[in-house]
C-alpha cells in the first residue's frame, strides 16, 4: 500500500527532530477499534503514513508526550486529509494498490501550528514529501 | 655451337608474341566450353501458407499465448512480403494471495519482408531475416478484492480499461525448410521494439496480444506451412 509522506519543520521551516515522544494511530473503519501505526518514537522528522484504500479522507491522531512510560505532559492532534481515491495494478504477483490525489487538509493546533501540501499526488514513490507539518518548539 | 643474334632475336619474339595472345586463346577456349544460359528465375515463385505453434502450445501451457497464421509471397527465392494475423488471448485466474483476476483478447496484425541469406537461393532450405510492423488494439480488464491492511476492510474492484493500443516492430531471424512436397517446417526468432503505447490509467497492461508479456521482448515461433 502506498503512504502519505510528512516532514516536520520548525517554525521557521527547517527541518525538525520532534524532542517528544510521538504516537500515531487510526480508526479502523471496520470495527472502530484503534490501530497503533507509531508507538511512542523519540526524534522524529519524518513520516510515512498509509491511507485507505477507499475512504473519502483519514484522520489521524498524534499524541506528543514529554515521556513514554510516565508522561506529565500530553498534548493531542487530529489531522483529517481528504483525498480521491485510484486503484492501479501493478502485476498479477502483486497486490493491487490505490494511488491518492488529497484535496483538504484540516488539523487541530495545539502542537502543530500550521501545514503546508507540497505534493497532492500519493502514489508507491517514498521520496516524495506530500505534507509538511510545521511544529511548535515546546509542548508547554 | 655459338647461336647467331639474327637466330636468338627470333626466338625471343616468338616467345614473347606467344605470352602475349595466350590470355585471349585461352579466354576464346574458356568462352567457347562455360558459356551460361541467362537466369531464368520467374519473379513469383508462389505462396506459403503458415500456422504457428509455438503460440498456440503456450496458451496451452500457460496463462497467454496467440493463435497466429502467416501468408508469405515468394519472389525469386529472394524476398519474401509477409503478412500475419492472429488473436492473442490471456486470462490469469484469481490469485490466491493478490486476488488479481485479469483477462485480454484481441486480434493483431503484422507486415513485412524477409530476405533469404542462404547462398544458394533455389535451395528448398532457406535461412531468412527479415522485419514486421505489428499493431493491435484491445481492452485490458482485471478484478480484485484486496483488503485493507491498515484501515481493515475490503471493497471489490473491477476495470475495464477500453481503447488499448500498441505499435511495435520486430527483427528476425529463422529458417524454412521444405520437407516433403508442398509441406515446410520452419521457425524464427524476434526480437521486439514498442513504437508507441496507450495503456491503462489504472496501472500497466500485463499482456499486449500478439507482442506478449509486458517486458518480454524476445519470442519465437515454429512454423507449418504449405507452400503453392
Amino acid at each position: 500500500m502506498v503512504t502519505c509522506n510528512f516532514a516536520i519543520q520548525d517554525e521557521d521551516g527547517n527541518s525538525y527532530e520532534i524532542p517528544y515522544y510521538l504516537s500515531v494511530t487510526i480508526e479502523r473503519s471496520i470495527d472502530g477499534n484503534d490501530t497503533t501505526l507509531i508507538n511512542n518514537q523519540y526524534g522524529v522528522s519524518a513520516l510515512n503514513l498509509p491511507m485507505s484504500y477507499v475512504g473519502d479522507s483519514d484522520t489521524y491522531t498524534f499524541t506528543i508526550a514529554d515521556d513514554d512510560e510516565d508522561p506529565t505532559t500530553t498534548i493531542v492532534d487530529k489531522i483529517t486529509i481528504s483525498k480521491t481515491n485510484k486503484p492501479y495494478f501493478e502485476d498479477v504477483e502483486c497486490m493491487p494498490r490505490y494511488n491518492h490525489t488529497i484535496t483538504e487538509i484540516e488539523h487541530s493546533a495545539n502542537y502543530i501550528k500550521d501545514s503546508e501540501l507540497k505534493n497532492n499526488s500519493v502514489t508507491n514513490n517514498a521520496s516524495v514529501t506530500n505534507i509538511i507539518l510545521r511544529v511548535r518548539p515546546t509542548v508547554e | 655451337m655459338r647461336q647467331s643474334p639474327i637466330s636468338y632475336f627470333a626466338y625471343v619474339l616468338l616467345l614473347s608474341s606467344i605470352l602475349l595472345f595466350m590470355p585471349a586463346i585461352s579466354h576464346a577456349q574458356r568462352k567457347n566450353i562455360v558459356e551460361q544460359p541467362k537466369d531464368s528465375i520467374r519473379f513469383f515463385q508462389g505462396v506459403q501458407v503458415s500456422y504457428d505453434l509455438a503460440g498456440t502450445v503456450m496458451r496451452m501451457v500457460s496463462d497467454y499465448g496467440q493463435y497466429e497464421g502467416a501468408i508469405r509471397f515468394n519472389l525469386k527465392n529472394k524476398f519474401f512480403p509477409t503478412f500475419e494475423m492472429g488473436y492473442g488471448t490471456s486470462e490469469h485466474d484469481t490469485d490466491e494471495l493478490t486476488t488479481i483476476h485479469t483477462k485480454t483478447n484481441a486480434p493483431y496484425f503484422k507486415i513485412g519482408l524477409d530476405y533469404n541469406l542462404a547462398k544458394n537461393k533455389n535451395d528448398g532450405y532457406k535461412v531468412l531475416a527479415g522485419f514486421r510492423y505489428a499493431f493491435t488494439k484491445f481492452d485490458f480488464e482485471w478484478d480484485a478484492n484486496p483488503t485493507d491492511p491498515a484501515w481493515g476492510g475490503s471493497q471489490a474492484i473491477t476495470i475495464k480499461e477500453e481503447g488499448c493500443n500498441c505499435h511495435w516492430a520486430e527483427i528476425l531471424f529463422g529458417v524454412d525448410a521444405k520437407i516433403w512436397g508442398p509441406l515446410h517446417l520452419g521457425w524464427s526468432v524476434r526480437y521486439r521494439l514498442k513504437l508507441s503505447t496507450k495503456e491503462d490509467e489504472h496501472g500497466n497492461v500485463w499482456y499486449i496480444p500478439g507482442y506478449g508479456k509486458r517486458g518480454n521482448t524476445i519470442g519465437a515461433t515454429f512454423n507449418v506451412g504449405f507452400e503453392f
